[in-house]
């Protein structure tokens, strides 16, 4: 009978269960995520994305931050976002950029590490969201530090909307240093200031039938940028604009698929005393275009399948450094080509194979010319190569053994970028990397359990590394070498689910093939643990998190280790009818305001503020309400 | 998997410096910095041994005193910190946000500050450490409210000299003004004289046995005619170039003088290094060929030597100048960090 359902499936050739029409090839390489987490404050993409321990969000102080995150060693604009397809990188800026939208515009997130989900194959990984939404849902939040939020979706047939508003004083007491870290008698406890911020959006998706979608992407952020804590910036104001016009075709089954978008990054900074610059006439504006075209071909049959894409973009920036200035100007044309093979071996092995190759080029002389005549300088052309290969050999969604190498140029920003504290490297080298992948998985109806280990090794790795005064520029890395292991656990029973998670991880950078210190990256924790236990009787449910880091050093020379407590979230949840519930949440239920740093060498040891790895100072215990209508189609 | 290997062998081989205190006085100190973090370390002999280090700031300057060292730190903090003879701490004080602290010197029983982005010279007791009333500066400094006050030099006489660089930063970057000014002051604080100095001084100042300052003045990023190493007399009020930038192709970083000629560290057009050995008798210019001179950040006399520190990344550290062959050493004393100072204590001096 076994061997008559074996010789059934050959002939019949592998079902794909599950899969979306658009979906890419490769699609199941990824890791879904909730977009609404409990035990996670939700209301913005560190929680989010802190789900998982692979990835390492080292920002949540403010709004206006740039998303700062590392994933398996590889860093925030290693990372490829991309709504339905659509990359966000370059001009917009990637995860950087990210935070003028708010997560909870869409419908689904699905996380691939180390490579992407169809034609990108970016070093970090891909983030791709999904704009399509199911029913309808209403959620309001509000916390102790007077941070609002609410978002509203709606479906119905083929059009769905969403709107979200965030809104933050972003006001809470901090320990300030003065500037004396030796010196503990001068501490004193203020108020964050400057720290406020507004974010805005709506995304409206319309289906107009016969394969033809329209997505309208409007965000906008706006606030204060505050500087870290004992260096706080007083007058420093930031707003950015987000719009994206994307529109798609789709034949039957997603044979054909063409993507057709204009999108468009404006941002803009005061800063009228020079707190950031010391410059008083650098108050930059900046508008960042992107013209983007792609096509793909998908084709299943039997025990092979396959799927072609390219596309181009033209990224065009536009950046006027202070008022009495012209605007400059300059372009990047980028055009990809790729293709992913999967074959099926036997029922439950599978065999993916792609490639990607592409080339860039750029002319960005104007906008060199623009920068600090100490950052003039380069010796890099204006044409790059980018590639990646990757291959992978997969038992019934089981077991997962990849190997994958990329090559990825440096953005514009990262090249010639000039806003506020960011400044570009025209010096900027073309990153190079491959990682060696296995995953386990098994799944029963009590028991899950999935572990993930890699290695990679980083050539020439494009690292941001703070400078003085405050300010950031990306860096050639010369080596970094990467190895980790990712343990999760559930046991599900009637009442009670608990979850544990482990992650190690490795790492080793060197600045120069000289360099005989191996040094761990900024902001990422050697070892991290996370345990949830969870009660649900109906209506109620309730849950406890608790999670630990071990010390990590803020600073790439790792000579500033900060060590912090563990941090316990508790939820209490009651359900009402058929969709409506009251979340209490607390974060940081132990009220950890203060973190233990050891200045090296001689360990001396300081208290410092509860902080991010650019020192933002974080807020102590938190209490969260949120009210929340579900309707499930 | 070959660096995998390669690295985790490496983990237990690397040579470090070692991470305490120091126990007994240093004969050299080094302010190392990537300037985002640094560290001060210290050696005996000429760099024969390394007896420990503390941390310090990434944009920091390390200034030597008579019984000890006063670091000022800036960019993430404004504070100075005073260390022993043996790095010991003893003392920090907050200054005020954004001065940007530049330079400290010893007056009788105080300590000056120059603050680069406010209109005062601060004073402390150098006993108590106490707050003395400051020194005005609104006459010396420019309409950005910013005088940029840099280096200043107690000299032989008693005076006490202070370069201000009055850059206009009203625009989206720093312009250099067609003079800028040496101030000088009595021991007790009262400003003797404003003189005009070409323009953006730049690094410290050395006094000669006949009471003459040289300074590097650098006027801009370009390569200009009126910029390059100033000699200058403050009682007969006159100047002139020693050397100037069109015959070094760069911009002075630093200068050292031993006997009787000028080491000079340029910043070439490409912002590479390059170091001279000049002759101001003879006009005689040459230069120090050969590798590891592309990264140079400092160049110090220590006692019978001469060294420079190479901030070559991944291999960094300090070089002694062979002045014979001219040219470096092979030889890397290795640092943790890049090498951004050398001192003397003055107790060695």
């Amino acid at each position: 009978m076994i061997f008559l359902l074996i010789a059934a499936s050959i002939m019949q050739g592998p079902t794909q269960r599950g899969e979306r029409s658009s979906s890419s090839l490769r699609a199941d390489h990824g890791e879904q995520f909730i977009l609404d987490p409990e035990l996670f404050d939700g209301s913005d993409w560190e929680g989010i994305l802190g789900q998982s321990l692979a990835l390492t969000v080292t920002r949540n102080a403010s709004l206006m931050a740039p998303l700062d995150l590392s994933w398996r060693g590889a860093r925030t604009q290693q990372v490829q976002w991309s709504i339905d397809g659509l990359p966000l990188g370059g001009v917009l800026g990637g995860s950087a950029g990210v935070r003028s939208i708010d997560p909870h515009l869409f419908g689904g997130l699905t996380a691939f590490s180390s490579s992407g989900a169809s034609l990108d194959a970016p070093i970090a990984g891909e983030v791709a969201l999904r704009t399509t939404q199911k029913g309808h849902r209403l959620a309001l939040q509000w916390d102790q530090i007077n941070r609002k939020s609410a978002h509203l979706s709606s479906r119905y047939g083929g059009r769905s909307l969403s709107l979200a508003i965030h809104q933050t004083p972003g006001i809470f007491r901090y320990l300030d240093s003065r500037g004396t870290a030796r010196d503990a008698s001068d501490d004193q406890w203020v108020r964050r200031s400057n720290n406020d911020a507004r974010r805005a959006g709506i995304l409206w998706r319309e289906s107009f039938g016969k394969g033809f979608v329209a997505r309208f992407l409007l965000t906008s952020l706006a606030g204060g940028v505050p500087g870290t804590g004992s260096r706080a910036l007083r007058q420093v104001r930031e707003e950015e604009r987000l719009q994206l016009a994307h529109m798609s075709w789709q034949a039957p089954k997603g044979t054909y698929r063409v993507d057709l978008s204009a999108l468009q990054r404006s941002q803009k900074l005061d800063d009228p005393t020079g707190e950031f610059s010391g410059l008083l006439g650098l108050q930059p504006r900046s508008v960042g275009r992107r013209v983007y075209l792609s096509a793909r071909r998908k084709k299943r049959g039997g025990k092979i399948a396959y799927e072609w894409v390219a596309r181009s973009f033209i990224d065009q920036l536009s950046r006027r450094p202070g008022p009495t200035l012209n605007p400059a100007s300059g372009y990047r044309v980028q055009g990809q080509t790729g293709a992913t093979v999967q074959l099926w071996l036997h029922p439950k092995w599978r065999v993916d194979s792609w490639v990607m190759l592409g080339r860039s080029h750029e002319s960005s002389q104007d906008l060199i010319d623009q920068l600090p005549e100490s950052l003039q300088n380069q010796t890099v052309g204006p044409s790059m190569s980018i590639w990646s290969p990757g291959l992978s050999l997969d038992f019934s969604q089981r077991m997962r053994l990849r190997l994958i190498a990329g090559r990825r140029a440096p953005t514009l920003l990262e090249r010639i970028g000039q806003h506020g504290g960011l400044r570009g490297n025209p010096e900027l080298k073309a990153e190079r990397s491959w990682t060696l992948d296995f995953k386990l998985k098994n799944e029963t109806k009590k028991w899950r359990f999935a572990a993930d280990s890699y290695l990679r090794q980083s050539t020439d790795l494009i690292d941001w590394t703070s400078t003085s005064f405050g300010r950031a520029m990306p860096i050639n890395r010369a080596q970094v070498q990467i190895a980790g292991l990712h343990l999760k656990n559930q046991l599900n029973f009637s009442k009670i689910k608990i979850s544990a998670a482990y992650r190690w991880q490795g790492e080793w950078a060197q600045d120069s093939d000289l360099d005989t210190r191996y040094k761990r990256l900024s902001g990422s924790p050697e070892h991290r643990l996370r345990m949830i236990t969870q009660w649900q009787t109906n209506p109620w449910k309730v849950g406890l998190n608790l999670e630990f880091k071990s010390a990590r050093f803020l600073d790439a020379a790792n000579l500033r280790r900060i060590e912090s407590s563990p941090e316990v979230n508790v939820l209490i949840e009651r359900r009402w009818g058929q969709g409506w519930s009251v979340k209490t949440q607390l974060f940081n239920a132990t009220n950890t305001e203060q973190y233990r740093l050891a200045m090296l060498p001689g360990n001396m040891v300081i208290d410092v503020p509860r902080q991010d790895r650019w020192g933002h100072p974080l807020p102590g215990r938190r209490l969260q309400l949120g009210i929340s209508y579900q309707e499930r189609p | 998997m070959r660096p995998f290997v390669i690295a985790l062998i490496s983990l237990g081989c690397a040579a470090q410096e070692p991470d305490v205190q120091p126990q007994k006085k240093p004969n050299i100190v080094v302010l190392e910095s990537d300037y985002s973090t640094g560290i001060i370390s210290a050696w005996s002999g000429d760099f024969e041994d390394t007896l420990g280090s503390v941390p310090s700031g990434g944009d920091a300057r390390l200034i030597a005193l008579q019984d000890g060292f006063a670091l000022l730190e800036r960019s993430r903090s404004d504070a100075v910190t005073f260390f022993d003879q043996n790095l010991s701490f003893q003392r920090q004080i907050a200054l005020p946000e954004r001065s940007n602290p530049h330079d400290l010197i010893e007056v009788n029983n105080s300590y000056w500050i120059s603050l680069y982005q406010r209109p005062e010279l601060l004073r402390f007791s150098s006993t108590t450490y106490q707050t003395q009333a400051p020194i005005d500066g609104a006459s010396w400094t420019d309409e950005d409210g910013r005088p940029e006050a840099s280096a200043m030099h107690v000299s032989a006489s008693g005076r006490l000299f202070l370069l201000v660089q009055n850059l206009d930063f009203t625009g989206v970057e720093p312009i250099p003004p067609e003079h800028s000014q040496l101030i000088e002051f009595s021991a007790s604080g009262e400003l003797l004289s404003q003189h005009q100095i070409p323009s953006n001084p730049f690094g410290s100042i050395i006094e000669r046995a006949d009471g003459r300052l040289n300074f590097a003045c650098n006027r801009s990023w370009e390569i200009d005619q009126q910029a390059g190493l100033w000699q200058f007399d403050p009682i007969e009020e006159t100047g002139e170039f020693l050397i100037q930038e069109t015959r070094l192709n760069g911009n002075i970083l630093d200068f050292e003088w031993y006997e009787e000629k000028i080491y000079v560290l340029v910043s070439n057009e490409n912002f590479s290094s390059s170091l001279y050995q000049f002759d101001p008798e003879t006009d005689a210019l040459n230069l120090i060929t050969g590798p590891h001179t592309q990264n140079i950040g400092c160049v110090v006399r220590v006692r019978q030597n001469l060294f420079v520190c190479d901030r070559t990344l991944g291999l960094h550290g300090i070089r002694r100048v062979d002045q014979d062959q001219l040219k470096l050493d092979d030889q890397l004393i290795k640092t943790r960090l890049a090498p951004l100072q050398i001192l003397v204590p003055s107790a060695e001096l």
